[in-house]
């Protein structure tokens, strides 16, 4: 399986001092996924999506996009920014010629054209609803028809019937033509669903990484009297009088007289790491990159 | 044509929920041999999930023997399930147990506990 | 459409500051049919009478009230307004490069956009300099050679002279120089603080600070003529550039302060009243080219500068 996204040691650091907005985060992100990126508000998820993108060079360390770098990989990737800087004075049809003409030989006018139906093609971009501009900058990443569109809290401004929509066209695009998707946001409901692959990045480190099922899959929500969790790693636990509930990643059986067991949520999941960030990271081996910097084939 | 509906909250799996709507489809006769399942972009377009759930759900269908994937052209329904299509004499008689049992001042609830205790003891031990 | 229209990124700049594109074409235009104005306005001048007699000659109209009472002409005061409205236009260049062309993209993150398309960072400064750089040179040639063309219109008395600051850099290639100056300190200034206004008041400070400091040695900028008279002090031609006067001692010192009324004579005074000789330090008008060239080369290696490192800045944080 080939990736899309690949970081080794990739450390970004704005300015001489101050900790670090990403540190030596090594994952990658398999082709055709649809990758959910998140993490509580200044993690690093905004720095890991500009540094894929290529609109900035890293501190130390590497990021390989589609097989290359990301300069050469421009034309094959798609980036919308958190905030969806976009020209106020250009028209919604003005925004999109500029799409076809900025992208030559890559622009689908018809899936544009799609994505913005809803506007008035007449309507400066300066007098749209953030939902509306979102749609726009929606509207110019799919046109370009990406490998790779890496989205930055992209349904922050929608509404939830907009929000359906766009996460359905944006699906719809990833079933039609491959495309692997890394959204970013801190609201997982938004995400759920939608996305067979995880990055948990938290404090500038990835802290989960890997298919979803196969993330759940590895942990284990135990409730039970209070006693000894090894042989398993623990990722949380909590006691509330005599009873323990804690979350763990399984080494082997666990064993049912003790224990009230069951598979945790994408949420207990997260919210566990979350709130323990001295849990060891956990990348399953379809997120684990090669060793030697290439990409694994 | 089926349509899925996906309850993100009900806490069964996404691509199970498609699994057991299309057995349901083809329970009531909605789904025959020959149709047509509905394309993984038709279906996330419109329920804006996961494509690779679909292709996972079908899967299994097809794992099961009830649809078949031909390339190119679909994934089509091969057969058909159980034996209570939508105009079936059966489907008549519940119907009419039915309207007693809420005639008896049965409350909806209390219907379905009903049938569903019935159910477990006939099907004991059977698979699914 | 025409195989000429604009494709592609240059097709994106013009249609993205079609305003700005829109409004100094204006400007321009407005500019133009002024400064044609001016000439004829220069030709109005350059007939009416200067002088009267007592009784009237050829030519020469009699020194009665309606001579005295005439209007005197408005072109020196225009031809000054328009030279100060073109030596200092270099300075709305650099507040529009650093605020809109560059800063505003920066903050706004505009100029990511363009990146996210099919588009180098490298490609997308390119061609923001060199399509305004096209506008601008065209723009400030014509503003410079109607400019010289109004002034030539009447006779050199009527108008400033040739070394007063607003006149020597509106009249010749400096003036293109500052405002190319201009865009690329709009556009360093724009990388280095990605905020609007901050990269054009530092655009418009530093280039303000650069015309002022060349204003300051422009007189070094090519070596000076020294005339020297015997017996009887002589005087410059009105097209002459006035540096320095003063005595030449018979040691062969100069020197200038013993001229100035009310001041204290400073020591070698004394000295100086058995001199015989004057020198006057001035460039005279033909130094006008030399000291032009100096200075618009000058001001466009700072240009040149600016550029360079405006895209070590955009190489070195962007991809």
């Amino acid at each position: 399986m080939t990736s899309a996204l690949e970081a080794h040691g990739l450390t970004k650091r704005y300015g001489r001092r101050g900790s670090p907005a990403l540190a030596d985060c090594a994952f990658r992100v398999p082709a055709g996924r649809v990758c959910a990126l998140v993490g509580p508000n200044g993690a690093g998820k905004s720095t890991l999506l500009t540094l894929a993108a290529g609109l900035t060079r890293p501190t130390a360390g590497t990021v390989r996009v589609l097989g290359t770098d990301p300069a050469t990989a421009r034309d094959r990737i798609a980036h919308v920014a958190q905030d969806k800087p976009l020209y106020p004075q250009l028209t919604v049809a003005d925004t999109l010629r500029m799409g076809a003409e900025l992208n030559p030989g890559r622009w689908d006018a018809a899936t544009a054209d799609r994505i913005v139906a809803p506007l008035d093609r007449g309507a400066r971009v300066r007098a749209l609803s953030g939902g509306q501009r979102t749609r726009v900058a929606l509207a110019l990443a799919l046109g370009k028809r990406p490998e790779l569109l890496l989205l930055d809290e992209p349904m922050a401004d929608l509404d939830p019937l907009a929000r359906h929509q766009l996460m359905g066209t944006l699906m719809a695009d990833a079933a039609e033509r491959g495309t692997t998707i890394v959204m970013s946001s801190h609201v997982l409901g938004e995400l759920e669903g939608a996305c067979d692959h995880l990055l948990l990045v938290a404090g500038g480190r990835v802290r989960l990484g890997g298919d979803i099922d196969d993330v759940l899959a590895a942990h284990t929500l135990l409730t039970g009297p209070v006693g000894d969790l090894a042989p398993h790693t623990v990722v949380e636990s909590r006691v509330t009088g005599r009873q323990l509930t804690a979350l763990v990643r399984h080494d082997g059986p666990v064993d049912p007289t003790a224990w009230h067991a069951r598979t945790p949520t994408l949420e207990d999941l997260l919210l566990a790491h979350l709130r323990s960030p001295e849990a060891p990271p956990l990348l399953t081996p379809s997120t684990s990159p090669g060793t030697d910097g290439t990409v694994a084939a | 044509m089926v349509e899925y509906r996906i309850d993100r909250r009900s806490g069964v799996a996404t691509y199970l929920q498609i699994v057991q709507q299309t057995k349901q489809a083809l329970r009531l006769g909605l789904l025959e041999p020959g149709d047509r399942l509905p394309t993984a972009r038709e279906v996330v377009e419109a329920t804006a999930i996961n494509p690779n759930t679909v292709l996972k759900a079908y899967r299994e269908l097809e794992r099961e023997g009830l649809v078949e994937a031909r390339r190119g052209l679909g994934t089509f329904v091969r057969r058909t399930l159980g034996s209570a299509p939508a105009d079936s004499p059966l489907r008549g008689e519940l119907a009419d147990w039915a309207a007693r049992a809420r005639a008896a001042g049965l409350e909806r609830d209390d219907v379905t506990a009903l049938l569903a205790s019935v159910l477990d003891q006939l099907y004991e031990g059977d698979d699914t | 459409m025409s195989t000429l229209a604009p494709r592609g990124l240059t097709w994106t700049v013009l249609r993205v500051h079609r305003r700005a594109l829109l409004i100094s074409g204006a400007f321009l235009a407005l500019a133009a049919v002024a400064l044609v104005w001016l000439r004829t306005e220069g030709r109005e001048a350059a007939t009416s009478p200067t002088s009267c007699a007592t009784p009237a000659r050829p030519g020469v109209p009699l020194c009665d009230a309606a001579f005295f009472q005439a209007p005197l002409s408005d072109f020196p005061g225009d031809m000054s307004l328009a030279a100060t409205v073109i030596a200092w236009l270099p300075l709305a260049v650099a507040l529009y490069a650093g605020a809109v062309l560059f800063g505003g993209e920066m903050e706004r993150g505009t100029a990511r956009l363009a990146w996210t398309q099919s588009i180098t960072p490298g490609r997308w400064f390119a061609t923001k300099l060199v399509l305004p750089a096209v506008v601008i040179t065209a723009g400030f040639a014509l503003l410079s050679l109607l400019y010289g063309w109004a002034r030539g219109s009447a006779p050199r008395r009527l108008s400033d002279r040739w070394y007063y600051t607003d006149v020597f850099v509106a009249t010749g290639p400096a003036v293109l120089a500052y405002a190319l100056l201009a865009l690329a300190v709009g556009a360093l200034a724009g990388l280095l603080v990605r905020r609007a206004l901050p990269a054009g008041g530092i655009a418009l400070a530093v280039t303000g600070l650069v015309m002022v400091l060349c204003e300051r040695w422009r007189s070094d900028f090519w070596t000076p003529v020294e005339q020297v008279w015997k017996n009887s002090r002589g005087e410059l031609g009105n097209s002459a550039w006035q540096l320095d006067m003063g005595l030449i001692t018979p040691s062969g010192r100069r020197i200038h302060d013993c001229l100035q009324p009310g001041v204290p004579a400073p020591p070698g005074c004394y000295e100086a009243r058995s001199a015989r000789q004057w020198y006057a330090l001035h460039h005279p008008g033909d130094h006008f080219w030399p000291i032009q060239l100096v200075e618009t080369g000058i001001v466009l290696a700072l240009a040149a500068l600016a550029t360079v490192l405006a895209f070590r800045v955009l190489r070195r944080h962007h991809a």
